[in-house]
């Protein structure tokens, strides 16, 4: 068996979970969430690449993962640009106003960048450099989408965030990765 | 606070997770279809980079064939594959006159008679059309003739006159103030442009050299009028694109001042 297989073999089995709970945050849908961890497993593991150890592994897929969902908007965009008809439907509201203190479906509301742009940044503690270097933004960009992705969520969710994005991440509590499944 | 909005995203990534893992348990299924997806997509990637590196060596050996045509054969020291390409039909008959040298008896003089007139009849074009970029080997000028010191004007010239060569581009005119030198360049005449050129050591000394044209054809004159006692010795060389011939005799002029000197 290759090296790639067994480290495969582990991460499917230990942090596919968790994966797609991760992606279940950006896509709102578990369904389109297991699907986007399949592609972007294959995708990692599709080159030859050499991880020292399954969280470096489990982290490269979950870059990936933010990649993809971006790289979906973006091809979902120009399909939206040709086909007048989708955008009307894409454009319509999408939440309740029952589901409002749901963070999901609060983040849900938010658009796919502004979304994957606090995921990135609440759950995985990265600086807007680092969410930049992985979705191909600029760091302007992050933060305009962190602030407006901020206040839509202090909206719905009657937190107390502070919008105005600083370049290292205000979380001061250390979360047990082990538990959040990594 | 942030943390708190943090404590909610990862709160819900955990529950999504929970759900993950009931709606999508592990099984050996599972793992066969990522390795095989995986497996597929490494075949892929292999075969697009064979194929990239094909169409790389490919165009780059195309390239270089390219080059090979074009280029000049002085780029490229080996061209003895166009030489030998070429050179193929011209020795296609020397096997007839091989046998004919190597059998010393009687056939050898009748055979080797008949033939060799016939290869080298074809070979000047043969040679001569693969290289129509070689710049064609001038051989440089020889001697200038009718070379002749006379007194110049009044003021002091001197002059020399010497017979236009046909292969010459243009003169160099050497000066000494001694027979046996030693010479320095005086000036130069380019014949195409008519431009004389004085030497740096006389730019301020009146140095003019001209082609006497329809009153004298095919002559050509020299006329300085750089200060000094004695008589002027000089020697002309023709030159061209294959360099400069050799000098002339040395000759001797004197300005009207002096007129005995010679």
């Amino acid at each position: 068996m290759a090296a790639w297989q067994g480290l495969l073999e582990e991460l499917v089995r230990d942090r596919r979970s968790a994966l797609i709970g991760y992606a279940a945050l950006l896509t709102g849908d578990r369904g389109e969430a297991e699907d986007l961890v399949h592609d972007a497993i294959v995708r990692t593991f599709g080159r030859p690449r050499s991880f020292p150890s399954l969280n470096a592994a489990d982290a490269y897929v979950r870059r990936a993962i933010a990649s993809i969902f971006i790289d979906r908007v973006r091809s979902r965009r120009r399909w939206l640009v040709a086909l007048p008809r989708l955008v009307a439907e894409e454009a319509a509201p999408d939440d309740d106003a029952a589901d409002r203190l749901d963070v999901r479906a609060a983040l849900r509301t938010l658009p796919r960048r502004q979304r994957t742009c606090v995921v990135m940044r609440f759950y995985d503690d990265l600086p807007v450099a680092d969410i930049g270097a992985a979705l191909g933004l600029s760091d302007g960009a992050v933060k305009r989408y962190l602030s407006d992705g901020i206040h839509h969520l202090n909206a719905a969710l009657g937190t107390a965030a502070n919008p105005h994005v600083g370049d290292t991440p205000t979380a001061d509590v250390q979360v047990n990765r082990e538990v959040s499944g990594r | 606070m942030s943390d708190e909005l943090s404590a909610i995203v990862r709160a819900a990534a955990r529950d999504e997770t929970a759900a993950a893992a009931r709606e999508y348990p592990y099984s050996s299924a599972t793992l066969g279809r990522f390795v095989g997806d995986v497996r597929r997509r490494r075949a892929a990637g292999g075969a697009m980079l064979a194929v990239a590196s094909l169409a790389v060596v490919g165009m780059a050996v195309l390239g270089l064939g390219q080059l090979w045509q074009t280029a000049p054969p002085a780029a490229f020291p080996s061209p003895p594959v166009t030489s030998s390409a070429s050179s193929v039909p011209s020795t296609t008959p020397s096997p007839t006159v091989v046998p004919s040298t190597s059998s010393t008896p009687s056939p050898a003089p009748s055979a080797s008679s008949t033939p060799t007139p016939t290869p080298t009849k074809p070979r000047p074009p043969t040679t001569a059309a693969p290289r129509p970029s070689n710049p064609p080997v001038v051989a440089a000028p020889g001697p200038v003739t009718g070379v002749k010191g006379y007194t110049g004007g009044g003021s002091g010239e001197t002059m020399v006159n010497w017979d236009q060569g046909a292969d010459a581009a243009g003169y160099r005119v050497y000066r000494s103030d001694l027979p046996n030198g030693p010479f320095v360049k005086a000036a130069s005449f380019d014949v195409a442009t008519g431009k004389t050129t004085i030497a740096p050591a006389f730019a301020n000394d009146y140095v003019i050299i001209g082609i006497y044209g329809e009153v004298v054809p095919g002559v050509l004159y020299y006329v300085d009028a750089i200060p000094g006692d004695g008589p002027n010795y000089y020697k002309v060389a023709a030159f061209n694109s294959g360099g400069e011939g050799p000098p002339s005799a040395v000759v001797c002029a004197w300005p009207s001042n002096n007129p005995s000197s010679c």
